[in-house]
């Protein structure tokens, strides 16, 4: 019994080592940009990373990311000026666009489209309403210089605030990252049974978002939604929102027109698409056709208004 | 608790350990423990249904020792048999064929003009195995009465017999000759078997996750959307079905004998290279080796076998073939599956050719196969994977459906995933399959026989990788098998 034990432990090390070359050889893993807590409040990507992110598994979505020197991905270095015309999208993940080439963006492809215009991403996993008009206000300077401001929400999700906090952006077990085989495992959800029999344990169980009896739950987002605007007044000619208007419950868009509130809809063009997909394998985050569709809807608006030039 | 769960890769090595290392004195505290244990892991699906199992385990213990008891009086034996078979189809009948039973009942009437309410159907889940434990079940007190075993007088034993967890939900379907003489005798720890158990499991493990759960999402996709594709895009979506089914149940088979294993215990073989068939019949003898054995000796046989007349043998293939297609589920789409498997199995019959096979494997002395037995290998895969488009289909309707697509709209137009995923990928890893299960054909039970320690290693190394590449966290994973 003892020499099967000692052998399995044997086969299990070498197992690990000859798997975790193998899928650094292949590079199956993602690099996942650093984290630090900058001067205004916000956890940031450290400057001037680069790496590929990998999503899904065997590769199959393979991608370089550059963290320019404000910490976001981008070709562009950000630095607006008075007389340059430049848009910044603020928004998640999907803005943020790990899970493509970073020279391949949506704001590089309205960019292509209009010329004399540079576009900025500010974007981040779960970066909602608060976190942008956060950012915005404690970079004052910086984004008076910006011409026009586009604010990404994913309606209900990024109105659960109705006021700024910072969101702790340190990785649960960092030292796991420094295998990349557990770092592909937690990637392709092979240890997501075990995170769920943890759960189940009640270890690290997520928060739930607290219920106030006195509202419905769609008229406390467009509370929070109103709160918000009104402690970061913003002028209504200089911003939209990109939303997409699937699934969302009409009071909100009711809310909109009735404030005048400017906002930019993929969501008809993604239901125009059909069958054809949208997002990634494995992922829901748009794949590059899912971004040309808002990257056009994005130019359709911005030409609308007279915004840069058709090329 | 299926074999592919987080739980079961906890309760496995505590099982295990407890086993050999805390109850390894007795042969009843080690059986206390398989008991308690295939209890609790049946108990995660639904506890509710362990009062079905406990019955048929009561009822066939006692049916056992009345047969025995009643020795001299056939007559009477035969009567306590009836009880056993009664007892254990009327399980099968409520939880498993009744609302099919109902439906077509109905069905019939509408036939003729007359509309009968739908209350007659009953809102119950089919337990999980259910199919599997009440064949075992009955096949000890048909030994019994066949006077092919002794009944056992060890309530506790013959429990375990029922439960044993390894192959309590999909089998393999055991005789009580060699799984009940096991657990009723003290089993050793041996280190060889222990090995050769964990190998079993790795590859049964490989088989469900990398070929079966693979190709899941594309079969699933071609068969809900079959009036959009065209016929060769049918044809790919059938062909990866074969290759999953196999995946999937041989997989489990593999895991449950490697388990069993880990205990002392060795079940027999249920998978045995099919795909390798150069008949239907030798198809037959390798596919599902359990459940075939099982209805040859308990009802093929005693119809008379093929000891009888040319035409008596062929209508007994046919009620095989029937009974075993309606095994495997409620539903005419497996009638069929069972009806077409007969079509393609008598003629084989009557050319005598049914068993020339039985002993030897596809290129039994040679490297590679003949062009003859290449053609016989593709032929045989050909009607096999057909036979599937109404084993997977959800209704007879859907299936001819199926194949009236294959027929009209017969041409290739590249097949994109829904998801994007790459074909090629899949290719790659049938191909490399294919070829790696030729090279272990001759042995079923050990899938890593290589001398070079370094081969070996490699090749571990090579599943464990190709898992990784493949495995996909979105969708269920439960093993088809468990439907039946």
């Amino acid at each position: 019994m003892i020499s099967l034990f000692k052998k399995i432990f044997i086969y299990s090390i070498l197992i690990f080592l000859t798997l975790e070359l193998l899928v650094r050889a292949l590079h199956l893993y993602s690099d996942v940009p650093k984290w630090y807590l900058a001067e205004d409040n916000i956890y940031k990507r450290v400057p001037s990373q680069n790496g590929y992110t990998v999503y899904g598994n065997r590769r199959q979505v393979f991608s370089e990311y550059r963290i320019n020197k404000a910490g976001y991905n981008s070709y562009h270095e950000f630095n607006p000026t008075e007389q340059g015309f430049e848009i910044a999208i603020l928004g998640d993940s999907f803005i943020e666009g790990l899970h493509q080439d970073y020279y391949n963006s949506i704001g590089r492809k309205v960019e292509r489209k209009l010329a004399n215009i540079k576009i900025y991403e500010y974007g981040y996993p779960e970066f909602d309403l608060a976190d942008q008009l956060h950012l915005m206000a404690r970079n004052k300077k910086l984004f008076d210089l910006v011409d026009f401001i586009i604010l990404e929400i994913k309606y209900p999700v990024d109105l659960l605030r109705n006021e700024y906090a910072v969101k702790d952006r340190e990785l649960a077990l960092p030292f796991l990252r420094h295998s990349k085989l557990l770092v592909y495992m937690l990637d392709i959800g092979m240890i997501d049974p075990i995170k769920n029999v943890l759960r189940n344990f009640d270890i690290g169980q997520e928060p739930t978002i607290p219920n106030r009896s006195d509202l419905t739950k769609d008229s406390l987002y467009i509370a929070n939604l109103e709160n918000l605007l009104a402690k970061y007044p913003l002028d209504k000619k200089q911003w939209s929102f990109l939303i997409d208007s699937r699934g969302v419950n009409p009071i909100f868009i009711d809310f909109l027109e009735k404030e005048n509130i400017e906002y930019i809809d993929y969501g008809p063009s993604f239901k125009k698409a059909g069958n054809r997909p949208t997002t990634l394998v494995f992922d829901r985050h748009w794949n590059d056709y899912g971004r040309t569709l808002v990257a056009r809807q994005i130019e359709k608006y911005l030409s609308g208004r007279q915004i840069g030039n058709n090329l | 608790m299926a074999f592919n769960s987080i739980q079961f890769f906890i309760f496995l090595p505590l099982i295990f350990l407890l086993y050999w290392f805390v109850f390894n004195k007795k042969i009843k505290t080690q059986n206390v423990l398989i008991l308690i244990g295939s209890y609790f892991f049946y108990s995660l699906w639904d506890w509710r249904f362990l009062f079905l199992i406990l019955a048929s385990t009561i009822v066939d213990y006692f049916v056992g020792i009345l047969i025995n008891k009643n020795n001299e009086n056939r007559s009477v034996q035969k009567k306590w048999l009836w009880v056993s078979v009664i007892f254990n189809v009327s399980l099968l009948g409520l939880f498993k064929y009744y609302n099919f039973f109902a439906d077509s009942f109905m069905d019939m009437f509408q036939l003729f003009g007359y509309t009968i309410k739908s209350t007659w159907t009953l809102n119950i889940i089919l337990p999980v195995g259910i199919s599997f434990y009440t064949f075992q079940t009955m096949s000890y007190s048909l030994d019994i009465y066949y006077k092919k075993i002794k009944p056992t007088k060890d309530f506790l034993s013959f429990a375990t017999f029922v439960a044993f967890f390894p192959q309590l939900v999909a089998g393999p379907i055991e005789r009580a000759s060699n799984l009940l003489s096991q657990i009723t005798n003290k089993r050793e720890f041996n280190y060889n078997q222990t090995v050769e158990g964990i190998k079993l499991i790795l590859w049964g493990l490989f088989k469900k996750m990398v070929i079966a759960d693979g190709v899941a999402p594309i079969v699933d996709d071609i068969f809900a959307n079959y009036d959009t594709y065209p016929g060769l895009t049918l044809i790919f979506g059938v062909t990866l079905f074969s290759f999953q089914v196999y995946g999937d149940f041989s997989g489990y088979s593999d895991i449950a004998i490697g388990t069993a294993k880990l205990f002392g215990i060795e079940l027999i073989s249920n998978f045995k290279f099919p795909h390798f068939s150069r008949n239907v019949a030798e198809y037959w003898q390798r596919w599902h080796v359990s459940l075939s054995t099982w209805f040859r000796h308990y009802v093929y046989i005693p119809l008379g076998g093929s000891r009888v007349s040319k035409w008596k043998s062929v209508r007994n293939i046919c009620i095989i073939f029937l009974i075993s297609g309606f095994w495997h589920g409620a539903n005419w789409t497996f009638i069929f599956w069972g009806g077409f498997h007969a079509l393609a199995y008598i003629p084989v019959f009557l050319l005598g050719r049914n068993t020339i096979y039985k002993n030897n494997v596809v290129g039994e002395n040679s490297f590679m196969p003949s062009i003859t037995e290449i053609g016989q290998l593709l032929l045989t895969f050909s009607i096999v994977t057909f036979s599937r488009i109404f084993f997977r289909s959800e209704s007879l309707s859907d299936a001819f459906g199926f194949i009236t697509r294959i027929i009209q709209n017969f041409e290739y137009l590249p097949y994109h995933h829904p998801n994007g995923y790459r074909m090629i990928d899949y290719f790659i890893l049938l191909f490399f399959f294919v070829l790696y299960e030729y090279r272990i054909r001759k042995d079923e039970r050990n899938p890593f026989k290589f001398k070079s320690k370094i081969v070996r290693f490699i090749i571990y190394a090579v599943v464990l990788f190709t898992i990784l590449l493949f495995y996909d966290s979105g969708f269920d994973r439960s093993f088809i098998y468990f439907q039946f």
